[in-house]
């Protein structure tokens, strides 16, 4: 693993991405509106509901706040290599001293720069119209975010391979797939709402059990031991075998000459 | 002697039926020594491209043997990509990059020391001077070609691959490019594997070129011996177009 080939792709990304009206949008217009809306939208529904919807607007702004950072961790990440494919820059990078483990590396620490960012501003936003202060969540806020911005690396990772292995076609996954784990992922609601079939799924991802220790910690002060090992071993296993498939499929794709055909 | 920088062994490509089930490359052998342009040609699909990205290691080979500065990619893909570099019509650039941009990030993969003074001497060389900060997707095709050249030779390469460089140029920036490329060539006493439609700059560029046909080797040896193989024993000057077309016409393209 070489720092400075790691360096020269974030320095490329940071270059597009400050240069990109577009990839500043994705950025923080879309979250920063998501939590001007929905968090009017659960004030007003716990208005109307009295004392029956108390900590409402905490569960639904938090929810709000962790889903960005599964969502932001994938799409970064997935970012990186659709950008190399739209500049039809693949072959130069691949015909370099780079390795994919820096290719990786480089997406995963942009990923967690940019959503380091976005995460600041919608908590100045949250803070400054609901008076939501995301650091009373305390020390709970590294397990929450770190978990859940490893879920959406995975995630990304595996949208990465399905791109690199089946083209261009692919490429709306980018900004899809990601949305497929929200149901299940109980953000807004607590597992035993969804159906038998339905909870067998949620239990495998590690972001349900993130989802239902915030819920744990809002309303009772404890965030059970289970839910955040839990988190971390579901984390630590789908990393690895996202890992393996990327080198898989990358390995696959040079054999079937993609790489150059996703210049087509 | 001049040392071997590339060895070639019965190389063969076959993709399957998902990606059209054809030999792209059938057995094919050649080797290139410092110092020496050697041209790849042949119609369209007749396994250049192919050829070129499988010593770039983005094509795995289905059989045989690519061997640079006496090893594999099995046995040091670092230190031979940092000694080899590539440039073709068909790749660019991140866009909202500007030229320097783009070669401080290639200079930075390739771990090239004195980085800005060689950004500055090949910005230089390759009159990018006013174009220096301007972004690579504002540039023409021919300045992005110029831009592409610069990349390629940022790493001082010892081996370099340029499939068809000058395909966009107008023909007074294509010549002055073939002589900048000669000239750093000669001067660093790189070898260039080159493909090109472009016969007589084939024979200004080549030192010795091999004839590829449906994925084999039809003809290889000095643009001259190549022509009197070809066409007639009697010619005294390279004829790389007949040469082209017979081969062609014989065996079909």
């Amino acid at each position: 693993m070489n720092l400075t080939r790691i360096y020269a792709i974030v320095l490329e990304h940071l270059y597009i991405w400050s240069r990109s009206l577009s990839r500043l949008t994705d950025a923080f217009w879309w979250p920063l509106m998501d939590l001007f809306v929905w968090g009017l939208t659960t004030i007003f529904i716990q208005k109307l509901g009295g004392g029956v919807f108390a900590n409402l607007l905490l569960v639904f702004l938090s929810g709000l706040i962790f889903w960005t950072v599964i969502y932001r961790s994938q799409y970064e990440i997935s970012l990186v290599l659709a950008e190399e494919i739209w500049s039809r820059n693949l072959l130069n990078l691949f015909g370099s001293p780079l390795t994919i483990w820096e290719f990786i590396t480089a997406g995963i620490f942009l990923s967690a720069v940019k959503l380091l960012a976005v995460l600041f501003s919608m908590s100045i936003l949250a803070y400054l119209l609901y008076a939501y202060n995301i650091l009373s969540l305390g020390f709970y806020l590294i397990p929450f975010v770190g978990s859940l911005a490893v879920f959406g690396w995975i995630a990304g990772i595996v949208i990465n391979t399905l791109i690199l292995r089946f083209g261009r076609d692919f490429e709306a996954l980018a900004w899809t797939a990601v949305f497929m784990a929200q149901p299940f992922s109980c953000i807004f609601y607590p597992l035993k709402v969804l159906p038998q079939w339905a909870q067998s799924i949620a239990l495998m991802l590690p972001s349900t059990y993130i989802f239902e220790g915030l819920r744990s910690l809002i309303y009772s002060g404890y965030f059970p031991p289970f839910n955040f090992w839990m988190s971390v071993i579901l984390d630590a296993v789908y990393f690895c075998l996202s890992l393996l498939a990327f080198k898989s499929v990358f390995e696959k794709a040079k054999e079937l000459g993609l790489l150059s055909r996703l210049l087509e | 002697m001049r040392e071997k920088v590339l060895e070639v062994k019965n190389l063969t490509k076959k993709f399957g039926p998902f990606s059209g089930g054809f030999t792209a490359v059938d057995g094919i052998s050649f080797e290139a020594f410092e110092g020496e342009v050697l041209g790849l040609l042949g119609p369209n699909g007749a396994g250049k491209t192919t050829t070129i990205q499988m010593i770039l290691d983005v094509i795995k080979p289905t059989a045989g043997s690519i061997t640079i500065f006496g090893k594999t990619f099995q046995d040091d893909r670092e230190g031979i990509m940092r000694r080899l570099n590539f440039s073709s019509t068909y790749v660019e650039m991140p866009g909202k990059l500007t030229v320097a941009e783009n070669l401080r990030v290639f200079g930075l993969l390739f771990g090239v020391q004195n980085l800005n003074k060689r950004i500055e001497e090949l910005i230089g060389l390759f009159r990018l001077s006013e174009l220096r900060n301007t972004r690579y997707n504002r540039l023409s095709s021919g300045q992005r070609t110029r831009v592409n050249l610069c990349e390629a030779f940022i790493n001082h390469p010892k081996l370099l691959l340029l499939d068809e460089p000058t395909a966009s140029l107008d023909p007074e920036i294509a010549d002055s490019a073939r002589a900048l490329i000669k000239e750093i060539v000669k001067s660093q006493q790189t070898t260039v594997i080159f493909t090109s439609h472009n016969m007589a700059e084939v024979e200004e560029m080549c030192d010795r070129v091999i004839f590829i046909n449906h994925g084999r080797v039809a003809v290889e040896g000095t643009p001259l011996e190549v022509t009197q193989k070809i066409i007639s024993s009697e010619e005294k000057e390279p004829d790389l177009g007949q040469v082209f077309l017979k081969i062609v016409r014989e065996f079909g393209p």
